[in-house]
């Protein structure tokens, strides 16, 4: 039964369409979210031909191969590990991460995991409460040399009462500037901003020429949180703030130091920093708009430097510099801070209990966050979590190695949708939409964000 | 008698036929429609993530519902774009079938697959489109406008929460144009054409024609027309979805896609569950109420 779950929800949406006359003009697309082939492999053991079957589906698209570095190496190692197992048959499917992320709840609630998924920090929680993802704590701790390999922390976001449930795939920074170090100077600034109110001023000065400061494409509306109030707010309320919001004992986002973060993301947004069409266009359209030189900079992530490498125009791309948020007064202690971390795990489905394909499957999992894919990763400028990477720092981009320097002295804060309950980040990301056309007070914002959380903690 | 008792069991042998045939239709109708409202009500009772842990919690997510100011912002939204959608869709299909249906006018056959070709595309395709068509920096009205020298018509299209549903259901509206075309084409024909010959005697002009003699006899088609536009709108989410994802903030958000975001996003299956009761029922008063309105049992007790 549990099986038709999602798709009667689903049919329920659509049902008004039967009320008046019984015709269905289906236009609801509901179809394409219900569970689909991948789910009956995980359910027999050995397919016809003898061969034991592992069923994986990843939020990493083969396509990526050649680009990004963890994709590359992903796939590099997933395809070794095969050759070296032909007894193994592995089922693998790939989607892009918005589609990955509605169609591993669906196969959750459906009773349908796969062996093998990607597990974002934010769901920790969630999935271990439901029982769709199993404790790997005594695997790691059998094979110390694995589990010792990552930097610190690294496995913070998918443990659960001491118990850990992920490994982890990537390391990332998500709120870094991507600034254009031409179009800087030439209104008078020859390195990014220190200060706030530097920052307004600059902002006016691009203005007066009619070039965006800013481009940002908040349309899945997880930038504006992702890339920027991660790291603003924390130049306000301090780690300590975001440490007391997860555990649930005594910060609010009501507390005066959120509210006046919101509250400098608007002022910023007022004076005209973002394009005009910021809700309307997405991650990827405020590439080519920083590109074509419509825009002075970018907040994004790590993800972003390989990016800049392959597909930059020559001059953008040896104009691009790295650059943190600028401090604010009155703010918290550490002011060199930006948001980042490990966001993304590899976990096996706790419906993997049969004892030969559970160490399959573990030996795979090895495999797929391993030393090559770490190497692989750092050689294409990713940014890995695997502590000492070997790869020929000459050949990779620029940036990369800017990013490490910069990382020396900066310290990686929180990122708020790696950690805190996706209803509390989806209200989030929703009102900032808002906040950034002026819609909202920042004050409100933080009354309906709290509002939220207060349910979580409830349950 | 004899004959009578035969034609008893020839009646009683059709309507078994009738039944048979009508079973599988049925039994499919129940297993996708009839089960899903029940297990979504029984499922409604619940605060559940989606997972094995279920808790009873009786009517409490109603009676959070109630008070969800969001859900009832959408649901706003939902009956300001059937409002647009039962205007423009219908009222627009309506001047274009009295047009082609009036002698003056060639190549019908043309602008009837025409107007009818954007229904047969996909939802999802035509809200792409129409992002593009919207889009502030490239997309083909502010071209258009900078072309001629209006540049300061141009706008971000998509970003103005105070415009927002009508840009939205700019789109709704075009692709439907033709489908309640058919409908009432179809109605259009059956009306004698005596009537109209008459009529044209009498020197009705071709205005007084469509609004005096037209629009009362194809009364029970535009009803039916009205009520599919409802019961379609009530559900819209694809077009949404890709255009604007419910944005800027929750300006064009509508009951669907909330369902949707508070399913797989908040992962509240149970809540969610709720809310499209909730849908079912506003749309069942909805229609029903319409109905009502357009029928009016009452005045017809009088005469």
């Amino acid at each position: 039964m549990k099986k038709q779950i999602v798709a009667l929800m689903l049919s329920v949406v659509m049902v008004g369409s039967f009320a008046g006359c019984g015709n269905n003009q289906s236009v609801v697309g509901g179809e394409s979210e219900e569970p689909s082939s991948a789910a009956s492999a995980s359910e027999t053991e050995k397919t016809e031909s003898g061969k034991t079957e592992i069923s994986l589906l990843v939020d990493v698209s083969r396509d990526v191969v050649g680009e990004s570095g963890y994709g590359t190496g992903f796939y590099t190692a997933l395809d070794d590990w095969q050759k070296a197992h032909p007894d193994v048959e592995i089922n693998i499917e790939e989607m892009d991460q918005t589609s990955y992320q509605t169609k591993i709840t669906a196969l959750g609630s459906s009773d349908d995991m796969p062996d093998l998924f990607m597990l974002k920090g934010s769901w920790t929680k969630n999935f271990v409460d439901n029982g769709w993802v199993q404790d790997i704590t005594e695997d790691l701790d059998a094979d110390t040399q694995w589990r010792d390999a990552y930097i610190e922390g690294a496995f913070e976001y998918a443990t659960q009462d001491g118990k850990i449930y992920g490994v982890p795939r990537e390391s990332l920074s998500t709120g870094l500037i991507f600034y254009n170090a031409d179009m800087w100077s030439e209104i008078g600034y020859d390195e990014f901003p220190t200060t706030w109110d530097e920052l307004l001023d600059a902002v006016q000065k691009f203005n007066e020429k009619g070039i965006t400061a800013f481009v940002m494409g908040n349309k899945p509306n997880w930038p504006a949180e992702s890339c920027w109030l991660s790291t603003l707010g924390d130049r306000f309320t301090g780690p300590d703030w975001t440490s007391s919001i997860l555990k649930g004992d005594g910060a609010k986002f009501t507390d005066d130091t959120f509210v006046a973060a919101l509250t400098a993301f608007k002022e910023l947004a007022d004076a005209g920093a973002f394009n005009a069409d910021i809700n309307s266009i997405d991650d990827q359209e405020q590439q080519s708009v920083y590109f074509n030189k419509k825009a002075a900079a970018v907040a994004n992530g790590t993800w972003f430097i390989p990016t800049v490498d392959t597909t930059a125009p020559e001059d953008v791309k040896n104009a691009t510099k790295l650059a943190v948020l600028p401090s604010v007064t009155g703010g918290s202690e550490n002011q060199n801070t930006v948001s980042g971390g490990c966001v993304w795990f590899t976990s096996i489905s706790n419906k993997v209990q049969d004892v030969a394909k559970r160490e399959l499957c573990i030996d795979l999992l090895k495999a797929v966050t391993g030393k090559q894919v770490g190497d692989i990763t750092a050689s294409y400028g990713g940014v890995t979590p695997w502590a000492n990477p070997e790869y020929d720092t000459t050949k990779v981009p620029e940036l990369y190695n800017e990013y490490l320097k910069l990382m020396e002295t900066t310290v990686n804060v929180p990122v708020y949708d790696a950690c805190m309950d996706s209803g509390v980040i989806e209200t989030m990301n929703q009102g900032l939409q808002s906040l950034l056309i002026g819609e909202k007070t920042p004050e409100a914002l933080a009354e309906e964000i709290q509002l939220e959380q207060d349910q979580v903690v409830m349950e | 008698m004899k004959k009578s008792k035969k034609q008893y069991a020839m009646k009683s042998d059709i309507k078994w036929g009738i039944i048979i045939c009508l079973l599988p239709a049925l039994l499919i109708y129940t297993y996708v429609v009839v089960v899903p409202i029940f297990k979504a009500f029984y499922l409604s009772l619940y605060n559940w993530s989606g997972g094995a842990k279920m808790s009873f919690v009786g009517l409490k997510n109603y009676s959070i519902l109630l008070k969800d100011t969001a859900f009832w912002d959408s649901f706003a939204n939902n009956i300001w774009i059937t409002i647009l959608c039962v205007i423009g869709q219908i009222g627009i299909a309506f001047i274009f079938s009295a047009l082609l249906s009036a002698r003056f006018m060639k190549l019908k056959s043309i602008h009837r697959v025409v107007a009818y070709f954007p229904s047969t595309i996909s939802a999802v395709v035509v809200g792409f489109v129409w992002m593009f068509i919207f889009n502030y920096d490239y997309g083909l009205i502010n071209s258009l406008l900078r072309a001629v020298g209006l540049d300061k018509l141009a706008s971000a299209w998509l970003d103005n929460p105070a415009t927002i549903i009508l840009i939205v259901s700019i789109p709704l509206i075009w692709q439907y144009i033709g489908y309640y075309m058919v409908i009432i084409m179809a109605a259009m024909t059956s009306i004698d054409t005596s009537i109209y010959e008459v009529a044209e005697i009498d020197g009705a002009s071709g205005i007084q024609r469509a609004l005096k003699i037209t629009l009362p006899l194809i009364k029970s088609s535009l009803l039916v027309a009205t009520m599919l536009c409802i019961a379609g709108n009530m559900k819209i989410f694809d077009h949404i979805y890709v255009m604007t994802n419910g944005g800027p903030g929750t300006s064009s958000m509508v009951m669907a896609l909330d369902v949707y975001k508070t399913t797989f996003i908040k992962n509240r299956f149970g809540y969610a569950s709720a809310m499209s009761i909730a849908i079912l029922i506003l749309s069942l008063l909805l229609v029903g109420g319409v109905r009502l309105l357009v029928m009016r049992p009452w005045k017809k007790e009088e005469n």
